[in-house]
């Protein structure tokens, strides 16, 4: 690998790259925080950083498929009700071993888009979104009247510990371990998928359908992908949130857990990597800080969301470049 | 059937639109290494049978044929990747993306690696990631963008958006590159820089069809012309002796000549 290979694959807004020898510091001393989060703080702020480190392996699947491929799917939340249920029902019914469970989430995820896609992929815009909105629906029915298969509205209880051999994941500092090395396993593998000539692909056809046909891309095929592996990483961000509540129900396929998700990639920023990860830890932690406000605490939380969609179309991680853009007009004039 | 020197061959291609007959029963042929206009009063049917040579409009009749082979069902997609590469009438580019990376998503076609190579960080995905730089760099040289490359193509003025919309289609490498109204908007000295970038992908290899009304490009850049009128061909010809065609007067001027 050249120097040139190795560096400004993805150049940033402002034009500067990152040297690798920042990239790496930068990435040692992120290593560091996150193994020493745990023992620095209390045990209700490690129980959030789990959520929201599961959110964030979410947020970064949707992402792929509505900020890379710009299609908007409201059916992402099935692919993550799919994961937890999947994984749930092999562990307590088959007895498969838990963290082969938990892998499996991510291909039956997969194969559940592989199955759903081609029938919607084809749809534009409020067409599609009104479709996939509707799996979701019909898959949480499905899930609510399979009393046999799925103890219906009840969901399934006691998801035991995920074990690797005889090391439990019991204690919530090594739970968040295990969700904050398979949240960077997911970030780092849409890294390396969007900086290829996949990703420029699924660029390709969320900025002009047209003409990326007209190039050769193949709609259906990278439309497809692009679902099914964003539907793999929203299983197994289902799966790890089913082994920590060790409780699931019908309403991990509801609108709700759809809306937070798309929230979080829409105030984060969509099509950048880091955005989905910034929404997903503020859209988790904030409402809990505005306890203190108690009864306001969603309607103040709404309107900061509003707000902050309406003056940063572009999610929160267009700040940085934008205040930096303000200050060095400032400084020329 | 098909002659061999006829990279795209057309043969009675027709397109009805309910009752109206947009392109009648068209034949026409771009050889190897030509660059040939397509030219029409509006409404001719023109961006009409550009369509169906890219395969974007579906034809009632007729049949499209690339290197001999039947291409006249072929979604626009795999023409792209037989190497049959469109412009658009209205500005269409990848907005939102650098200049330099909506020319390396150009080159689609020119490179292999999948999704796997891109995880597993294979041979093939490293190599493809420095050639396709490299080849974006030598492209956007061509078209003098190279200051721009960093910049978001969206943000660009009309004339440098057209030519990144030319930047991303001859990323391509295309075979036959089909322009449809390239120069539309373009002011006097960027139609003539036109031509010369249209003469030069000839040069490196590239056949081209192009719709125009300007005439200045047509005449300057064409080897070969065809004028549809209603849908029908009436006539074909080297530029000059299209000029001089009775028919083409008559259709482009019509009664405007007859008084003058």
């Amino acid at each position: 690998m050249s120097d040139r290979g190795s560096e400004s694959e993805r150049p940033d807004p402002t034009g500067n790259a990152i040297s690798p020898a920042v990239r790496v510091a930068l990435i040692l001393i992120a290593a560091a925080a996150v193994a020493g989060f745990p023992y620095t703080v209390d045990g209700y702020t490690l129980h959030l950083a789990i959520l929201s480190g599961i959110a964030v392996i979410a947020a970064s699947s949707l992402n792929l498929v509505m900020g890379y491929v710009g299609k908007l799917s409201l059916g992402h939340a099935a692919f993550y009700g799919i994961g937890a249920y999947t994984s749930a029902l092999l562990a307590t019914s088959l007895g498969v071993p838990t963290w082969l469970a938990i892998l499996a989430a991510a291909p039956a995820a997969a194969i559940g888009a592989l199955a759903i896609g081609p029938i919607v992929l084809w749809l534009r815009g409020a067409y599609f979104i009104i479709v996939t909105l509707s799996f979701s629906i019909v898959l949480q029915l499905v899930i609510v009247n399979w009393v046999d298969l799925t103890n219906g509205p009840m969901g399934i209880l006691g998801i035991p510990l995920p074990a690797i051999r005889s090391f439990e994941f019991s204690s919530k500092t090594s739970y968040f371990y295990l969700v904050a090395a398979s949240a960077a396993l997911t970030i780092w593998c849409i890294r390396r998928l969007i900086n290829s000539r996949t990703g420029r692909a699924f660029e390709a056809l969320r900025e002009n359908e047209n003409v990326a046909m007209s190039i050769g891309v193949s709609k259906l095929h990278y439309s497809l992908l692009a679902f099914c592996i964003g539907a793999g990483f929203a299983g197994l961000a289902g799966a790890l949130y089913a082994y920590y509540v060790s409780v699931i129900t019908p309403e991990m396929f509801g609108f709700d857990v759809m809306v937070t998700m798309l929230v979080m990639v829409a105030v984060g920023g969509k099509g950048t990597l880091s955005g989905p990860v910034i929404g997903a830890i503020l859209v988790t932690f904030v409402p809990e800080q505005l306890r203190i406000v108690q009864d306001y605490r969603l309607s103040i939380f709404g309107v900061a969301l509003m707000l902050s969609v309406v003056l940063m179309p572009n999610g929160l991680v267009s700040l940085g470049p934008t205040l930096i853009r303000h200050w060095q007009r400032w400084r020329h004039s | 059937m098909t002659d061999t020197a006829d990279l795209l061959q057309v043969k009675g291609l027709t397109k009805r639109f309910g009752g109206v007959t947009a392109v009648n029963a068209v034949n026409l042929e771009v050889k190897q290494g030509e660059i040939v206009g397509l030219i029409g009063p509006n409404g001719a049917g023109k961006t009409t049978l550009f369509g169906l040579v890219t395969g974007f409009v579906k034809p009632s009749a007729g049949k499209v044929y690339f290197r001999g082979a039947d291409i006249t069902h072929m979604p626009p997609h795999r023409r792209g990747m037989l190497g049959i590469v469109c412009t658009f009438q209205k500005t269409a580019l990848f907005p939102d993306v650098t200049v330099e990376q909506a020319v390396r998503m150009g080159q689609h076609r020119k490179t292999s690696a999948g999704a796997l190579d891109a995880l597993l960080g294979t041979p093939r995905h490293q190599r493809e990631e420095d050639a396709t730089r490299v080849r974006a760099a030598a492209v956007l040289d061509l078209l003098g963008l190279t200051a721009c490359a960093r910049r978001q193509a969206g943000s660009l003025s009309y004339g440098q958006q057209r030519l990144v919309e030319l930047a991303i289609a001859l990323a391509a490498d295309p075979d036959l590159l089909l322009l449809d109204e390239p120069a539309a908007g373009l002011n006097a000295t960027e139609s003539a820089e036109l031509v010369n970038v249209i003469q030069a992908v000839r040069d490196r290899g590239t056949s081209v069809f192009l719709v125009e009304h300007d005439m200045s490009v047509i005449m300057q850049a064409c080897d070969r012309l065809y004028v549809i009128a209603f849908g029908d061909k009436i006539a074909e010809g080297r530029p000059q002796e299209i000029q001089e065609n009775e028919a083409v007067i008559e259709a482009y001027l019509g009664s405007q000549h007859a008084a003058a």
